[in-house]
């Protein structure tokens, strides 16, 4: 029997599981390894209990909380999938001001209609097997993770920063041309794709497991940058990060 | 051993006639660096460069090269992948030829490595001296890799006009044998090399406070010192710097399968000491839990541990991992400091 996967989303813009679907060279194959019983985007539900759940977006509502524990309770393996998922993400930049006035601000004199909580990672309502960085996720590393789970081992997140992905891709460093680049102490897993296309890395697959951030963020600050610009990049992704930049700007 | 002359005119030609032999890397432009690359076209190739971005020994050592075709449901029908096409690295800089000689020895010995070996063999390498150093931080004078005498099947000079060439190999002068573009040097050619080579002694200098043959014994006193601690806290342990290196020969080995999941391809990727999990064991015990410990590492592989195995230094003082760290981590300046300069 070919294992059940279930696809769910919460607060995002959708584009990992648009990730999924643009899979089209292997989807035929995919789908003949793996049975899709829930996936709003693509399909009419077709059954309540899964081996694999792949969950999108960040928790941001009591609601959200709720249906991921259900959803919990009704898999075998729970996998976060991409940046809202892992790090909060975009959704975690609220985190940082007062929540009743970002309230205030999206819905204006409806606010106590729609009640907000502080977001949250899906990891830290509900236990996650596997968490699949990225904004939006890779195919790759989607494919490589599905392939892993169906040979019943334990994926691996890659232990490198995206640097050595840039490198490999030999492609000039950003620095060299006067750009700061987060590569050095983001994971990596994205083939540098952003750098390689000639955009700084903005850490949108998490930090490395050991970021040296102090001596990131001396680097930053001899490229010119202020404690406004160097708070802004480092949260942009890694608000649930939290980073003292007090030793380094208090003079 | 023949001494012969290329005009730079004759380059383009020369080019498209080898292109025709084998697959022709060179070094090319990419944004204001270099990279090496096929060369496809005359246009394409950038003799005059200062240094690239990844070594040429990395053309010989490819990141992610498949070893082993798996299948998972009858191991005994795995086969293992061995690849290799006729190659020209054309315009390889001396210190990168010595990183090339390096990787040479290490993949030979035991147990020699079929991969690397195969590409080596089908592998012809045209060198060309360079007439000034090419960044603040390459070691080549030092090294004595400014100037090499073997390693490569010919040999280019800059002589300004034209290139003047020996040949190192027999299958050196069978590559260029018939071909219209070389003409015996002349004595008025030897004088100019004469001259060519004096402006370029020159222009290298030493840039280490004591004698690089004091390295070894150096650095092992300096095993405690507190330079490890203050490196340590600078190094992001991006992998940079051993990625760019020319005698780095690290990898990993994993396996990825496809979605039948009975084929597979085991492939081996480019590893560094530099990460945090490279001496990570069984059990979750590592070794080198630290970045200063791991970037003492790295020195101690190029100086000590090489040079007890093998006699020699491992690094051939081509700049790249000072040059491109972006932490501003310094080779020279660690050298010098164990030195006592
Ligand atoms: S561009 Fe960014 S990711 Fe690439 S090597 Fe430089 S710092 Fe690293
Ligand atoms: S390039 Fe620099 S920062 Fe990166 S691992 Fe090497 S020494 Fe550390």
């Amino acid at each position: 029997m070919k294992p059940k996967v279930g696809v769910f989303s919460f607060t995002s813009c959708e584009g990992c599981q648009l990730t999924i679907l643009n899979l089209e060279d292997e989807m035929l194959d995919l789908l003949g390894a793996i049975e899709i019983v829930n996936f709003r985007e693509a399909i009419d539900e077709r059954g309540h209990e899964y081996d694999v759940a792949f969950v999108e977006g960040s928790i941001t509502t009591p609601e959200e909380a709720e249906e991921v524990r259900e959803i919990r309770e009704r898999t075998k393996i729970l996998v976060a999938l991409g940046a809202c998922a892992t790090l909060g993400g975009i959704n975690a930049i609220k985190n940082r001001h007062d929540l009743h006035q970002v309230r205030r601000k999206v819905y204006g004199d409806g606010a106590h209609h729609f009640p907000t909580e502080a977001t949250q990672r899906v990891r830290d309502v509900v236990p996650v097997e596997y968490e699949m960085h990225g904004c939006p996720i890779s195919k790759r590393e989607f494919l490589q993770v599905t392939k892993t789970l169906l040979l019943g081992r334990v994926p691996r997140p890659s232990p490198h920063a995206v640097c050595t992905e840039c490198k490999t891709a030999g492609n000039v460093c950003l620095f060299d041309k006067g750009i700061c680049c987060l590569g050095p102490i983001t994971r990596a897993g994205c083939g540098a794709i952003c750098p390689t296309y000639g955009g700084d890395c903005v850490a949108c697959r998490g930090l490395v497991d050991e970021p040296n951030l102090a001596s990131m963020i001396e680097i930053m600050k001899s490229k010119g940058m202020s404690r406004q610009e160097v708070e802004d990049r480092l949260t942009q992704f890694n608000t649930l990060e939290p980073v003292d930049l007090e030793p380094h700007f208090s003079s | 051993m023949k001494t012969l002359v290329l005009s730079k005119m004759d380059v383009p030609g020369l080019v498209e006639a080898l292109g025709e032999t084998a697959r022709l890397i060179g070094p090319r432009k990419k944004e204001h660096q270099f990279v090496f690359g096929q060369i496809t076209k005359p246009e394409q190739l950038a003799l005059e460069y200062p240094t690239t971005i990844l070594p040429p020994s990395r053309q010989l050592f490819p990141n992610d090269e498949p070893l082993v075709r798996l299948r998972l449901d009858d191991v005994a029908a795995s086969r293992e992948i061995v690849e290799g096409e006729k190659t020209i690295l054309l315009g390889v800089h001396p210190c990168d030829v010595q990183g090339i000689n390096i990787l040479d020895e290490v993949f030979s010995d035991s147990p020699p490595d079929a991969n690397y070996l195969t590409r080596r063999s089908q592998t012809i390498i045209i060198a060309l001296e360079c007439q000034a150093p090419c960044s603040p931080y390459n070691l080549c004078f030092d090294k004595g890799t400014y100037r090499l005498e073997w390693g490569y099947d010919l040999l280019m000079i800059d002589l300004g006009d034209r290139y003047f060439v020996f040949t190192r190999t027999g299958a050196g002068e069978e590559l260029i044998g018939d071909l219209p573009f070389f003409r015996a040097a002349t004595p008025a050619d030897r004088e100019a090399l004469g001259r060519a080579r004096e402006t370029q002694a020159g222009s290298f200098k030493t840039r280490l406070a004591g004698p690089v043959n004091r390295l070894p014994n150096a650095l092992k006193e300096a095993y405690d010192d507190l330079l490890w601690e203050a490196v340590g806290r600078r190094c992001l342990s991006c992998e940079t710097c051993t990625n760019v290196c020319p005698t780095c020969y690290c990898f990993d080995v994993a396996d990825e399968v496809e979605l039948d999941l009975v084929n597979g391809t085991r492939c081996r990727q480019w590893d560094s000491c530099q990460s945090c999990t490279f001496a990570e064991v069984a059990g979750g015990e590592n070794f080198r839990p630290r970045p200063s410990e791991r970037q003492r590492h790295r020195l101690f592989k190029k100086e000590v541990y090489q040079y007890e195995k093998y006699g020699r230094s491992a690094c051939v003082g081509c700049g790249r991992c000072s040059a491109q760290c972006v932490a501003s981590i310094r080779l020279n300046e660690m050298y010098n400091q164990v030195l006592g300069g």
